[in-house]
């Protein structure tokens, strides 16, 4: 992890981080992430193709909230600039 | 400390109800401890003691039995929303911020009639094990106050642990609650993923995210799970499942069977940690139908993946202190920079940290390699879990590898990390746990004896731990 990581990341978390603050950082990001990639290894040997299912059992409000989602994506629908599931705002950063 | 303050909340209704005591009485015995002890603690972030002299005034006149903790004072880690009173979650970014609502769980303590103390200082956004990240100073462990009372619901185990409260909630995510009541040796219970619920705690990682109580014994956790276990339509997460009745209890343990599994008494644990856990699992072990071993052989890699998904899922819920919506805001001349200045003067170096490793992990061309592998540990670590418990009824390690460390004692964050290997893997398999002192100490320190059960088993471990403390 170089400086140009550092800043690229800290733009992607919208945080403002002094160059000094960053040199502080800077070493404990690089070893966190290098621990990180000790349970890498384990994705050859024993790792499951599919995620694990942990979620809660599905309740009956889900059903109600799916319907709204179908609703909500007939209004999309009606936006400028609307793609898919989603509509496209303007670029706020370069 | 008087020793009325030791009392358990049925002893000290029963001496309200003979009339030896009176809630007013009782809540002055806790403000004079707040009054010597808090300067050097600093386990609070508010108090509201004029309006807890009113509601301690109005108790007595009602004398109402009907609850048990009717009048009774209690204190409220500063993550869980209060209406009309500040939420900071320890932090500068929400400083300024009052709760327009109350979080579900204080409503239902409220409705019993306990009187909210006030607000109890924690890391940052609940972000780490010592309290040494609050925007509000280090929280001190009243046992020795060179020490740290553990995170991050130190501020919470801090104030019960000096008389400052009888008890308190707070919130456990990787360990939260648990080494904090380790720490101070007191007791403190992190539910099932969804035996509580979480609406108005502020949001650090979702799937992780509990609340729970901290207590002076087994019967107080009892009583203060009670109170606010159960489902909660405005919690999406909250299950619906009938609550036990976990309170009395009767420490009738003879049909159990305890799990000890070797990667809870690891090589590398201390010596001297690993005997006093031992000699508890042996004592238990008198009372129970018998002791099994039990493999969990991805427990070791529990840590990194708690991180990868803890930060992943942080970064996520702290996108939304922009600025805009919650208070403190540095002015910027665009939007974007008004967005990183907050940011970046609003939140401290862990919480900074830990979102920018959250983005990393979950930024393109490191998805699938860190965030990815992460979630699918889980589910091994998960699977671990639920093949022991098939086989045993809980499962006994210690809660932390060491007693209390001192205050700027570690300062390498991943070794503070590394440290929460036998907390972690609990909060990832959504299971509930119970940290509760050990008889013996290491160096007049307390040690934290953890139980973990089977899902929404937590009459089952406050039973084992209900025996425990009457042997």
């Amino acid at each position: 992890m170089n400086e140009t990581d550092i800043e690229k990341l800290a733009r992607l978390a919208y945080l403002y981080l002094p160059s000094d603050e960053r040199e502080k950082l800077k070493p404990s990001l690089k070893k966190i992430i290098e621990y990180f990639k000790t349970i890498r290894h384990l994705r050859e040997k024993t790792l499951p193709d599919r995620l694990p299912e942990i979620t809660c059992p599905r309740r009956q409000e889900e059903e109600k909230i799916h319907q709204e989602i179908k609703i909500a994506s007939q209004y999309l629908k009606s936006l400028p600039n609307y793609r898919k599931d989603y509509f496209q705002v303007p670029k706020i950063r370069e | 400390m008087n020793s009325i303050l030791e009392f358990s909340i049925n002893e000290l209704q029963r001496e309200v109800k003979k009339g030896n005591l009176t809630y007013q009485a009782i809540l002055g015995l806790i403000v004079k401890r707040i009054e010597t002890e808090e300067k050097g603690v600093n386990g609070y972030i508010s108090l509201f003691l004029a309006e807890a002299e009113e509601k301690a005034r109005i108790a007595d006149q009602k004398r109402d039995f009907s609850h048990p903790l009717f009048g009774i004072p209690i204190a409220i880690k500063d993550n869980i929303a209060v209406k009309d009173k500040l939420l900071t979650c320890g932090s500068k970014i929400l400083s300024n911020f009052i709760s327009p609502y109350d979080a579900t769980v204080v409503e239902k303590l409220k409705e019993a009639g306990c009187i909210i103390l006030g607000k109890t200082n924690l890391d940052e956004f609940a972000m780490g094990s010592s309290n040494e990240t609050s925007n509000f100073g280090p929280v001190r462990n009243p046992l020795d106050r060179e020490r740290v009372p553990g995170g991050s619901s130190g501020g919470s185990a801090a104030v019960v642990r000096y008389g400052g409260a009888v008890a308190a909630l707070g919130s456990d995510t990787g360990g939260s609650i648990r080494q904090p009541a380790a720490f101070c040796g007191l007791y403190g219970l992190k539910p099932t993923y969804g035996r509580v619920s979480r609406f108005g705690l502020v949001a650090f990682a979702s799937s992780l995210d509990t609340i729970g109580p901290i207590g002076k014994n087994t019967e107080d956790c009892a009583i203060l799970l009670q109170t606010i276990a159960g489902y909660d339509p405005k919690d999406s997460t909250s299950v619906n499942l009938p609550v036990d009745q976990y309170h009395p209890l009767r420490g009738d343990i003879k049909n159990l069977k305890i799990g000890v599994s070797e990667e809870f008494l690891p090589e590398s644990l201390d010596e001297g940690m690993k005997e006093i856990i031992e000699e508890a699992i042996r004592e238990l072990g008198k009372e129970v139908k018998c002791i099994k071993k039990v493999a969990l052989p991805h427990l070791p890699y529990s840590v990194a993946s708690y991180y990868l998904i803890a930060m992943a899922e942080a970064s996520s819920n702290l996108a939304r202190y922009d600025g805009i919506r919650y208070g403190f805001k540095v002015p910027g001349e665009e939007l974007s920079l008004l967005y990183e200045k907050t940011r970046g003067e609003g939140f401290g170096e862990e919480v900074k940290r830990r979102i920018m490793l959250g983005t990393f992990g979950l930024s393109k061309g490191y998805y699938e390699e860190y965030y990815g592998i992460g979630v699918k540990v889980r589910g091994l670590i998960k699977e671990d879990f639920l093949s022991a418990f098939r086989e045993v009824d809980v499962i006994i390690g210690p809660t932390y590898p060491t007693p209390a460390f001192k205050l700027g004692e570690i300062q390498d964050p991943l070794k503070m990390y590394l440290s929460d290997i036998f907390t972690t893997p609990v909060n990832l398999a959504g299971l509930p746990a119970i940290s509760i002192p050990a008889k013996r100490k290491i160096n007049n320190l307390p040690v934290g004896l953890q139980i973990i059960g089977k899902p929404f088993s937590e009459k089952t471990i406050l039973e084992v731990a209900y025996a425990y403390e009457k042997l």
